[in-house]
């Protein structure tokens, strides 16, 4: 019996293990990468020891742009984000307590349309506006990705919502907007989190739309990493630090809300 | 200098551009001309250049632009781009006619055709015979006649040339001398050579050159050459499946199959420059603007190890295409004049000069023959160079049509099909077939 | 149940109550229901539909933004070379649908399979959870580069792995026959996250009777699986598959950056035929008519999903 048990016991750690080697393999390689010389990426058989080198970091953040266009990621997804917020917020309250079918479907189907369709109408529009270039069009290009998630996650997350304190608080005399504002709106604090966090993701880690949309003012980092590629192609040092410097925060922000994260996106497919 | 017998040179330096072609006479830049022209006249405006991603743009340009921006009082904003990305965006934006471009980078054996037929080209003769908004000290005379072909789209003149390029063969000299190889004269030298250095036990291969898609088209051009093709006939129509592009292709993708590295259908120049660079490779065949990333030590392993040559010729001679990227003032732009400004000093005498001493190929007479360039780049390369020049064909890099990008991507899927061992007269056929329906649909 | 995908019409709609201030505010009240989602419905009208109608009345006319000619009235001839003459759309269709296929079954094979593992109490459990969420959230580009340096054919870790188990090593993303499979590596890898919190969510929420009355009754644990879990986990894994049909059959980052469609056009999918159709080919009329087909294709297989979803076991 506790052969068995023991078996069954070993099998799970051995196959826990490798699954996250599996997953985790890359993101340590590409850790590891960005502090080899270029003489260790070269080498084969690959080198795990090796001395390290800040050599790469330095040419990336130094001399280049790279700060610049982080901060451009950042402000175009803090703004994206907050947009979607704002529009989907009430948008995501009012499908989920008016059972709004139809609408909930539509923004589905938001999703399914390949980014492409919109990227020629869009620049015409934009270039006529002479808004090119400029945070609020890159923003706006983003919410599209951004909003139908906000609206998508939330929704079950206000469905999921005890109705009993909405009620009491309709019967105590207080306007649907001011139940909505009053309690609705702290309940789902946590799923609201949940949802902007996914959104900034959403938004940093964009490269199409950027890619035709964004300029060299607001060139955001997944366009800027194509610098390495083409111009200097074998640089893998540089690629890799780069490319650490890109998802580290991602990364980061993915460890902290973790527990919303899962219970955003979950909630949202399962409701779904 | 009396006012008015500089009034009577500048307008006969004037009436020789106009009669652009052919003239090499160039005289001494007045003294003090500057005082003339006034270089502050668009103070305050704005301009934005849309640029491919190359050491002119990055290491002359680019760290120059305040000079600039002090000489004229005009703000540039200096976009490079890899050349994919930056076709994409380039492409994007004027399509969208708003102006948001005053002036880009073209090549004129992809571009050329196609952006004179959508009207995004803004000439520059005009510009050129004003002596209000050109500098004196500009003689555009100065550039290389086939230069000024170059940049001359059916008639028009659309832009100032930049680095004329041909193909080379770049050889490890050391390697060379070490195995008791000769620098090889014929195509078939030229495989036998590849073939005895090839030692891939030692992860070292005898030749390497572009294998991508699109890309590769360029350097499978002398191939083609060599035996005796071309690209079109007199009709515009494609030679694809002739016997010497049978056989151009079939050489080609055997050489990249047997010599080359794994993984050489994803190379393109950028690769072919590293792979170089670090010592894998015996020979190479590809842009001659490469040598001032091979003669760099701090880019490349093999500075000073590298021989140049001319790429070896087959029964139809040795031809290579010769281009040059252009920068033109795009027709869209609201800031023409001062866009010409911009080009004007970027392609003045000063600072091609710098461009010379980078080590990067010159379009200028007055630079190439510096003392600079000549002692800076070695003397194989200008030989070489040199000797190539006069067989090679003007912008013919690929089919100079006006879809470019679309028929480049079907031959290129010929020559990947054929360096993955596919039979070339298939592959030439269904390229000379797409080619065709392709200029239908265009031209 | 919810209101995105449920027929059931709710039956609990809040009434608006008479407030006391004036009539602006009653007003809003009655209307809330179309107020509150009325933003971002417009700018979803705006952003999303009207290009979208746009590149719908476009596939009707022939475009070369390559020449001064504005957009010439064809009717539908796009639509007839697309389906007939054109030789890359149906390569592309190809390649799209076994990538999708692919894709969806291995990601969400695995998905439910790491969904087990997360299940269950041990140690660590939170962390292995959020370390498992990370290729999901790693900027696809920048991950993307990172496996073309693993997956170089000469010097990359991967053949050295390879290699040192006895096995050849593999020309990656540059040979045509290798280049499919090694996008679905790094497609699997990417997203699997995904379709395993989407399992384990539906895990938790399953009822533990049955569970155990099984193995009470002594059924194996192969008996389990296939008689008790795949059937309660059927809605949720058809779900995990509609969205990684959706994003499979949209996939762009990755080969745009790893091959852009090649070695040749062995990787081209229709998401990137119709890039370079629009971006490097400027055929832009031609390009809103694949636009549209594409465009169709995804909504066909969602909505066939979507029926699945609903239908009864």
């Amino acid at each position: 019996m506790s052969l068995s048990r023991g078996l069954r016991r070993a099998t799970f750690w051995c196959l826990l293990i490798l699954t996250l080697a599996f997953l985790l393999f890359p993101l340590v390689w590409m850790a590891l990468g960005s502090f080899k010389t270029q003489v260790d990426f070269m080498a084969y058989p690959p080198r795990w020891l090796f001395r390290p080198t800040l050599a790469n970091y330095e040419k990336v953040l130094i001399g280049g742009d790279f700060l610049k266009f982080t901060w451009n990621s950042l402000v175009i997804a803090a703004g994206s984000t907050a947009m979607s917020l704002l529009l989907g917020v009430p948008a995501a309250y009012g499908i989920a307590r008016y059972h709004q079918t139809r609408l909930g479907v539509a923004m589905l189907a938001a999703r399914m349309a390949p980014g492409i369709a919109f990227l020629i109408p869009w620049f015409i529009v934009f270039s006529k506006l002479r808004m090119v270039d400029t945070y609020p069009a890159v923003m706006l290009t983003h919410m599209v990705v951004v909003l139908p998630l906000v609206i998508w996650v939330l929704v079950g997350f206000f469905e999921d919502l005890p109705r009993e304190l909405e009620e009491s608080g309709l019967i105590d005399g207080c306007s649907v907007l001011g139940v909505f504002r009053r309690i609705a709106l702290p309940l789902a604090r946590p799923g609201i989190v949940a949802t902007a966090i996914l959104g900034v993701i959403a938004s940093w880690n964009n490269f199409i739309f950027s890619l035709v949309i964004a300029g060299n003012s607001t060139r955001t980092l997944p366009v800027a990493i194509f610098n390495f590629v083409s111009y200097d192609s074998l640089n893998w040092g540089g690629l890799t630090a780069a490319s650490s410097l890109i998802t580290l925060p991602v990364l980061l922000m993915a460890f902290l809300v973790q527990k919303h994260i899962v219970r955003g996106l979950t909630i949202g497919a399962l409701k779904g | 200098m009396a006012t008015w017998t500089r009034r009577i040179a500048l307008g006969g330096m004037a009436t020789v551009l106009v009669a652009f072609l052919g003239w090499a006479v160039s005289g001494p830049p007045p003294v003090g001309a500057q005082a003339g022209f006034d270089w502050k006249r668009y103070s305050g405006k704005q301009l934005r250049f849309l640029v491919n991603s190359h050491d002119w743009t990055n290491e002359i340009i680019r760290p120059a632009i305040p000079e600039f921006e002090q000489l004229t009082g005009i703000k540039v904003a200096w976009e490079i781009f890899p050349e994919d990305q930056f076709r994409q965006k380039l492409a994007v934006e004027m399509v969208s006619g708003s102006g948001s471009v005053d002036g880009f980078m073209s090549l004129t054996s992809w571009d050329g055709l196609r952006f004179l037929k959508a009207g995004w080209y803004e000439p520059i003769q005009k510009y050129l015979s004003n002596p209000a908004v050109t500098s004196p000290q500009f003689a555009f005379d100065d550039f290389f006649p086939n230069t000024r072909q170059i940049a001359t789209v059916d008639g028009h003149l659309i832009g100032v040339p930049l680095y004329p390029e041909v193909q080379l063969l770049y050889y490890r000299k050391d390697v060379f001398k070490t195995k008791n190889v000769a620098v090889p004269q014929t195509m078939e030298e030229w495989e036998a050579a590849a073939k005895k250095l090839t030692d891939k036990s030692n992860n070292f291969y005898g030749y390497v050159s572009r294998g991508k898609r699109s890309a590769a088209v360029y350097t499978l051009a002398p191939y083609i050459f060599n035996f005796g093709g071309q690209w079109l006939d007199k009709d515009n129509q494609p030679l694809l499946n002739s016997p010497a592009a049978v056989k151009g292709l079939e050489t080609y993708g055997r050489m990249l199959r047997e010599y080359g590295p794994p993984g050489v259908v994803n190379v393109h120049t950028y690769e072919v420059v590293d792979l170089m660079s670090q010592g894998r490779v015996a020979m190479a065949s590809d842009s001659s603007n490469w040598v001032s990333s091979f003669e760099n030590p701090t880019k490349s392993k093999v500075a000073g190890l590298l021989g140049y040559a001319r790429i070896p010729r087959g029964p139809g001679g040795s031809h290579t295409p010769l281009i040059s990227w252009a920068i033109s003032i795009s027709a869209q732009s609201k800031n023409k004049e001062a866009a010409w400004y911009f080009l004007q000093w970027a392609t003045s005498r000063d600072m091609v000069l710098r461009q010379a001493k980078a080590k990067i190929p010159v379009a200028r007479k007055s630079a190439w023959e510096s003392p600079e360039f000549q002692s800076g780049l070695p003397k194989e390369w200008l030989t070489a160079f040199q000797a190539t020049l006069p067989d090679s064909y003007p912008n013919q890099a690929n089919p100079v049509v006006v879809a470019v990008p679309e028929t480049r991507d079907a031959i290129g899927a010929a020559i990947v099909a054929v360096i993955e061992g596919q039979d070339a007269k298939d592959a030439a056929e269904r390229a000379q077939k797409s080619v065709a329906e392709i200029i239908k649909k265009t031209q | 149940m919810s209101s995105l995908t449920s027929p059931e019409v709710g039956a609990r709609v809040l009434p608006a109550r008479p407030s006391a201030s004036g009539g602006i505010e009653r007003w809003v009240e009655r209307h809330l229901r179309w107020i509150l989602p009325a933003p971002a419905v417009i700018a979803m009208a705006l952003l999303l539909v009207v290009p979208l109608v746009y590149t719908a009345y476009l596939s009707l006319h022939e475009w070369y933004a390559s020449s001064v000619l504005g957009p010439r009235f064809i009717w539908l001839d796009n639509y007839a070379q697309l389906f007939v003459r054109d030789e890359r759309f149906w390569p592309a269709f190809r390649v799209t649908l076994i990538f999708t296929v692919g894709a969806v079954a291995l990601t969400v094979t695995l998905g439910l399979g790491i969904a087990h593992l997360l299940i269950r109490n041990f140690p660590g459990r939170g962390l292995a959870r959020t370390l498992v969420l990370l290729p999901m959230i790693a900027t696809p580009v920048a991950m993307a580069l990172v496996w073309m340096t693993m997956m170089s054919p000469t010097i990359g870790v991967l053949n050295y792995v390879l290699r040192s188990v006895g096995l050849a090593g593999s020309a990656w993303v540059s040979s045509p026959r290798s280049v499919i499979p090694s996008l679905l590596l790094v497609e699997t890898w990417m997203w699997t996250p995904m379709t395993a919190l989407i399992c384990l969510a539906g895990l938790a929420t399953l009822p533990s009777e049955p569970f155990e009355s099984a193995r009470v009754d002594g059924a194996s644990g192969w008996q389990i699986f296939w008689h008790l879990t795949l059937p309660f986990m059927r809605s949720t894994l058809v779900v995990a598959a509609l969205f990684r049909t959706i994003d499979a059959l949209k996939v762009f980052d990755i080969v745009y950056v790893m091959t852009e469609g090649g070695p040749g056009f062995a990787s081209e999918t229709l998401n990137l035929y119709v890039f370079q159709t629009s971006f490097k080919y400027l055929n832009l009329g031609y390009a809103s008519a694949l636009i549209v087909v594409f465009f169709t294709l995804i909504l066909g297989a969602s909505m066939l999903l979507i029926q699945v979803r609903r239908s009864p076991p």
